[in-house]
């Protein structure tokens, strides 16, 4: 079922943006876009419930009642449910959107692997999977000018995981997982909150997050085949360019430590 | 805070598994088998197996005073994985590439020993079988080059053949050396020089190396299209549509060819007049038939991906059948002296015997 609905319709959307294009990686790209346009409501929807949750926390009311029932943890909960009720806010809203794009991840993670088919007994499921009706739309999607696709982009093959050899050089520089470390850092810092009370527990969460979550996706990209890794970087690079179009981006929190910070979110947008 | 980065922890190991759950590194293909009549060499994964064809045990070695199984390499090492099938050469050699994310090696190892005698370090994996042919090794590589080498691991040339991995393993009449690619091309080569002599577009990916008989290459593309081509000149004498795509090499016996086909996951098995590809029967079966088959005196032994080796006389009815249920048999069966090998995958053997009546002679379980 996975399969069905998932991997194969992204495999064949991801060969269908290649038969027209002609470039494996830049194919990537345009559909990593593809899928962000199509998640940005969730998106907006996610920062919204954040800066809604974010402004709860600072409010006077939040902290009277975890003072006041501070020795009481279900008092405490049925006070925070009755203010999320009254202030319409869901407290899942800024994690669910997330989840739903782990599948995608995932999914399109698989898809890139099928796509490029580094064995034949690969290649088994992507014949299989390609939409017999992809050629009535261009001969280009058809089987025999589809197979084989052309993994290589710039100086990497996407379907290996990439280095770049330096001669001189024992072992080879993994220039694709430093990026991506290094857009995961920046887009986390840039979109990070900074929060009221920088001693509290989304605080230390968002700083534990803002380191972890690059070592992730380093690692991911250090030892996945390098498609991954170039999704990533896009995946990252527009995510930052979207939280600039919704007047979301942090600048500041990039030069300075957001958790010392007490002022809110500057709002440049709606 | 313990809680919060037990959260991260499970995470990183869910999204790790699932992103390695479907085809990530390390990139696994069917096993590779070959024979020099009294050794079996099964290429599975992490090892390159020796097996004494006979009994169907692992043969052992007694290094430096302990004996192990004899296998390539001998202890684990993770730059390695083999799935060609080795090319055997004179003094006990034999020669195999390692189609491993992180090691790209073409091995000449002592079969005796399990030791390199010499190795050619690449930049891509090697899934394909090298041919021997003239003191040559014509080792088709994943950076799409054809490399020649002699004996003692000199390189002779290299070829560009494509700008995809080489997955074909070449065939020689003797004369020349042909290679197929996946993108569509058939190509006869100078086996002196590597000079392209002829070179043909078959307007699909090839998978299944061709069967040289008499002159004539036979050989399948993805789109189901068998082609008989004149060897000496690339001349094609003629071109028979089968339902399904042909991943397998032909076989060919007394003027009939025979190979089977993934129709989606179902097969199709066909019969043709070698001389003018006409149809002479099929057969359908529940699973694809991705291997070629192996052709015999007096009967026809294909597998299938439903884990199905299937025996038919000459006429194509049923003689025997076994049915490895759960697993998958990619690889094409063996005839190993009188008898029948296949590799399963998935099962509790990596290779089982049959005789020609389809009584099991032996199973091979590699000793831990």
């Amino acid at each position: 079922m996975w399969d069905l609905l998932i991997v194969t319709p992204f495999t064949n959307i991801l060969l269908f943006i290649y038969a027209l294009i002609g470039n494996f990686g830049i194919s990537i790209i345009l559909f990593t876009l593809l899928i962000r346009i199509a998640t940005h409501p969730i998106m907006a929807k996610q920062i919204k419930s954040g800066a809604a949750m974010q402004e709860l926390m600072a409010s006077e009311e939040w902290k009277k009642i975890q003072e006041k029932y501070k020795n009481d943890k279900e008092k405490l909960a049925q006070e925070q449910m009755r203010i999320y009720q009254e202030r319409g806010i869901n407290p899942f809203g800024s994690c669910l959107p997330t989840l739903i794009q782990l599948p995608i991840l995932i999914g399109f993670y698989q898809g890139i692997v099928r796509a490029i088919s580094a064995t034949p007994m690969q290649m088994i499921d992507l014949v299989r999977g390609i939409y017999p009706w992809l050629e009535n739309i261009t001969a280009k999607a058809s089987l025999s000018a589809l197979i084989p696709i052309n993994s290589q982009f710039l100086w990497m093959d996407l379907g290996q995981p990439e280095r770049v050899i330096i001669p001189g050089l024992a072992f080879g520089i993994p220039v694709l997982a430093i990026i991506v470390a290094l857009t995961t850092y920046i887009q986390t810092k840039l979109t990070m909150t900074p929060p009221a009370n920088p001693n509290d527990q989304t605080a230390i969460m968002n700083q534990q997050m803002s380191i972890m979550m690059p070592l992730m996706l380093f690692y991911f990209s250090l030892n996945f085949a390098s498609g991954l890794a170039v999704y990533l970087i896009a995946s990252n690079i527009i995510g930052i360019l979207q939280y600039a179009a919704l007047g979301k981006v942090n600048w500041s929190n990039l030069f300075g430590n957001p958790a010392q910070s007490t002022t809110p979110a500057k709002k440049t947008g709606k | 805070m313990k809680f919060n980065r037990l959260l991260l922890f499970v995470l990183f190991m869910l999204l790790t598994l699932a992103l390695s759950a479907c085809g990530a590194p390390p990139a696994t293909n069917w096993p590779g088998l070959s024979t020099d009549g009294d050794k079996i060499y099964l290429s599975s994964s992490s090892h390159v197996y020796i097996v004494q064809a006979q009994t169907g045990t692992e043969l052992t070695a007694n290094l430096s005073g302990k004996v192990m199984p004899l296998r390539f390499p001998l202890e684990f090492d993770g730059r390695m994985s083999f799935y060609a099938p080795p090319a055997l050469a004179p003094n006990d050699l034999f020669i195999v590439g390692s189609a491993s994310s992180t090691g790209h090696a073409l091995y000449a190892v002592n079969a005796s020993q399990a030791a390199i005698v010499w190795s050619f370090e690449g930049t891509k994996p090697w899934l394909a079988g090298p041919l021997l042919f003239n003191d040559t090794v014509f080792a088709p590589a994943g950076d799409g080059y054809l490399y020649a080498f002699d004996l003692t691991g000199s390189q002779r040339w290299a070829k560009k053949l494509s700008e995809h991995a080489l997955w074909t393993a070449p065939v020689t009449d003797g004369t020349n050396v042909y290679l197929a690619t996946l993108d569509h091309m058939l190509y006869c080569l100078d086996p002196k020089t590597g000079e392209t002599l002829w070179s043909k577009d078959l307007e699909n990916g090839i998978i299944g190396a061709p069967a040289l008989v008499d002159g004539i290459l036979y050989i399948g593309t993805l789109s189901g299209k068998l082609h008989a081509i004149e060897a000496a000149t690339g001349n094609l004498k003629w071109v028979k549509t089968l339902e399904g795509g042909i991943w397998g090499t032909p076989g060919l016996r007394d003027g009939t060819l025979y190979i089977g086909t993934v129709f989606g996951h179902a097969g199709k098995f066909y019969a043709l007049d070698a001389a003018t590809g006409e149809v002479q029967w099929f057969r359908d079966e529940e699973g694809a038939i991705v291997a070629g088959p192996l052709v015999l005196a007096e009967q026809i032994v294909y597998v299938t991906e439903l884990g199905r080796v299937q025996s038919l006389d000459l006429s194509g009815a049923p003689k025997w059948q076994d049915n490895f249920e759960k697993n998958k048999i990619y690889t094409a069966p063996l005839l190993v002296n009188d008898m029948i090998v296949v590799a399963p995958m998935g099962s509790q053997f990596l290779m089982v015997a049959y005789d020609q009546n389809g009584a099991k002679k032996w199973t091979f379980t590699p000793a831990r």
